[in-house]
């Protein structure tokens, strides 16, 4: 057994301190937090530098990267940077850095890494449907009231727990 | 039994109670905090676009123009600019806004300029930042789109220039040719432009994307 | 006045308040156990209700800074950026990011926090949702009128719906959360004498 220097943090109180990062960022910068348009910036950026010309063409991509002269220069990319850094930190302190793979007793690591990649694929998918992901939308369209954000909240736990059943070999 | 979580959770309640009855200024008072800045800002002629402007940036999907008319129900009927949409002064007053986001560029349209100096001034307070008057209003529009004989100068001003000075046989509504002009009217006329768009750089958007 | 008026900062102390901000949110996620996709997934079948606990204590604590702040006149008003409601396109990604979700076990914020700590499965979602992404980039054009206009409701809070005020809604979600808790303690306990 690993030998664990810190516990995972109690669940509200986590919250608590989440919510208090959410408030600072909405009183700093007049928004809140977002992870997926990073993402999405890099997925332009990606699109962009492998099929530069057919990218260049593409109304959606155009209006995210390709205008732009520098496109990572973009706050939601510096905010992912800062995610990682601070997610490496708090693994780095708390002994949780370490190379493996999460996964279900009942399936092997490989498969994980296949439902990871499809997974991150539909999810991929929806969040820019959605135009949002849980940060973005629920957590700070959730604390301002957005009608549509809670809409989002509500239709991603409704999606989960309805096709939870269906993979629950993955986790269970 | 008082424990940490209990307590944290009684003064979450207490403390929405406590805000609900304090409860957020109304828009009328947030109005007289910001008014003179807003004062100065309406009496100059950046925020009043020329008809002509409205028309063509009515045919650009990425200027996201929104029209509101101030106007009564029965002037509404009787005549309004296509794609216009009619919303009470008191609504704006009480905080009832419209659907709009702040990315939108909202342009308010009365009969003169009186009643939609006023829609602005609430807008502005509310932080609508691209808000915008239409240039003599329905009368500016009328006098650059319509016929002879619609706009009549011998009909009397009002004061804050906005009782109605047109006439129409009939309640055509948005179905009056001069409610959509072709946009040909606008070949060789010139006008001062107000508004300019341009492809955001580094959008400070506060979505994902 | 709040926000802030960062202009002093200049474009490299911008980017830095960013990436500072990014570092304490990707901190408490990893202190919070969300860089572990079973956690995350635990969720879905009551055993864990970790997800649900964080999520809405995070809210409703931002919710309440907020609204005390707009009470107490330091907010410019206006200033707070509230999500545009695109009703249907939000409704019907949210379902098809909760599938994925529950598949790859990770959300975007949670991935990145896996993945810097270096577990394999948190890189796979990552570079899914890149692939997924693209994918979206390259089909919208077909749905386009879905995704631009379909309930497209602008600017709307959960108060202008219900037409009550603001306040009212903040007690209302607080009493919701305290409630969902409340339920969350209970499943939790039943599942684990199981």
């Amino acid at each position: 057994m690993k030998r664990r220097r810190w516990k995972y943090l109690d669940p509200y109180l986590a919250g608590v301190l989440l919510g208090v990062v959410l408030f600072c960022s909405f009183v700093v910068f007049g928004h809140g937090l977002g992870a997926s348009g990073g993402v999405a910036v890099l997925a332009g950026m990606t699109e962009a530098a492998l099929l530069p010309e057919h990218a260049s063409r593409n109304g959606y991509l155009v209006n995210l990267v390709v205008s732009q002269d520098r496109p990572w220069d973009n706050w939601a990319v510096f905010e992912i940077i800062g995610v990682a850094l601070g997610g490496l930190v708090s693994g780095l302190l708390s002994g949780r850095l370490k190379v493996e793979t999460f996964h279900g007793p009942r399936i092997a690591a490989p498969v994980r890494w296949l439902c990871a990649l499809l997974g991150g694929a539909i999810a991929g998918f929806g969040v820019r449907l959605a135009r949002g992901c849980t940060s973005s939308q629920a957590l700070s369209g959730g604390a301002v009231l957005s009608a549509g954000s809670w809409a989002f909240m509500f239709s991603v736990f409704a999606g989960a727990y309805l096709f939870a059943y269906f993979v629950r070999r993955l986790w269970t | 039994m008082l424990s940490t979580r209990r307590l944290a959770a009684g003064a979450a309640l207490g403390g929405a109670l406590v805000l609900w009855i304090i409860h957020s200024p109304e828009p009328a008072s947030r109005l007289a905090a910001r008014q003179s800045s807003l004062e100065k800002k309406l009496a100059s002629e950046e925020i009043r676009i020329d008809p002509a402007e409205v028309l063509e940036l009515s045919y650009n999907p990425a200027a996201r123009l929104k029209l509101l008319d101030l106007r009564d129900e029965n002037e509404y009927n009787l005549f309004h600019i296509a794609g216009s949409r009619r919303v009470g002064l008191e609504a704006l007053a009480c905080g009832d806004l419209p659907p709009l986001s702040r990315d939108d560029r909202v342009v308010v349209v009365s009969n003169g300029e009186g009643r939609a100096a006023k829609a602005w001034l609430l807008l502005s307070a509310a932080g609508f930042e691209k808000v915008y008057i239409l240039a003599g209003g329905i009368h500016g529009w009328l006098k650059a789109f319509a016929g002879p004989g619609v706009f009549d100068e011998g009909m009397p001003k009002c004061p804050f220039d906005d009782c109605r000075r047109y006439r129409f046989d009939a309640a055509l509504g948005d179905r009056h040719p001069a409610a959509d002009p072709d946009p040909e009217v606008l070949t060789g006329r010139t006008f001062p432009r107000k508004i300019e768009l341009k492809t955001p750089r580094k959008r400070v958007s506060g979505s994902c994307g | 006045m709040l926000p802030l008026d960062l202009s002093g900062l200049g474009r490299a102390g911008i980017d830095l308040a960013y990436v500072v901000t990014g570092f304490c949110f990707g901190f408490v996620l990893e202190q919070a156990g969300f860089g572990n996709a079973r956690n995350l997934a635990a969720q879905f079948y009551l055993r864990d209700m970790r997800v649900l606990k964080v999520m809405f204590t995070a809210i409703v604590t931002a919710m309440l800074l907020l609204f005390g702040a707009d009470v107490m006149g330091l907010l410019k008003p206006g200033a707070l950026y509230i999500n545009p409601t695109h009703l249907w396109p939000g409704i019907v990604g949210g379902i098809v990011f909760g599938v994925g979700f529950v598949i790859g076990g990770y959300c975007p914020g949670t991935s990145i926090v896996s993945l810097a700590t270096l577990k394999l499965d948190g890189l796979c979602f990552v570079v899914g949702m890149v692939l997924g992404m693209v994918c979206f980039g390259e089909t919208v054009s077909r749905f386009r009128a879905f995704f631009e206009t379909s309930g497209n409701l602008g600017e709307l809070t959960l108060a202008q719906v219900f037409g009550v005020p603001q306040g009212l809604v903040v007690v209302l979600v607080v009493a919701m959360a305290l409630g969902m808790f409340w339920a969350a303690e209970r499943i939790e306990a039943y599942f684990a004498t199981r």
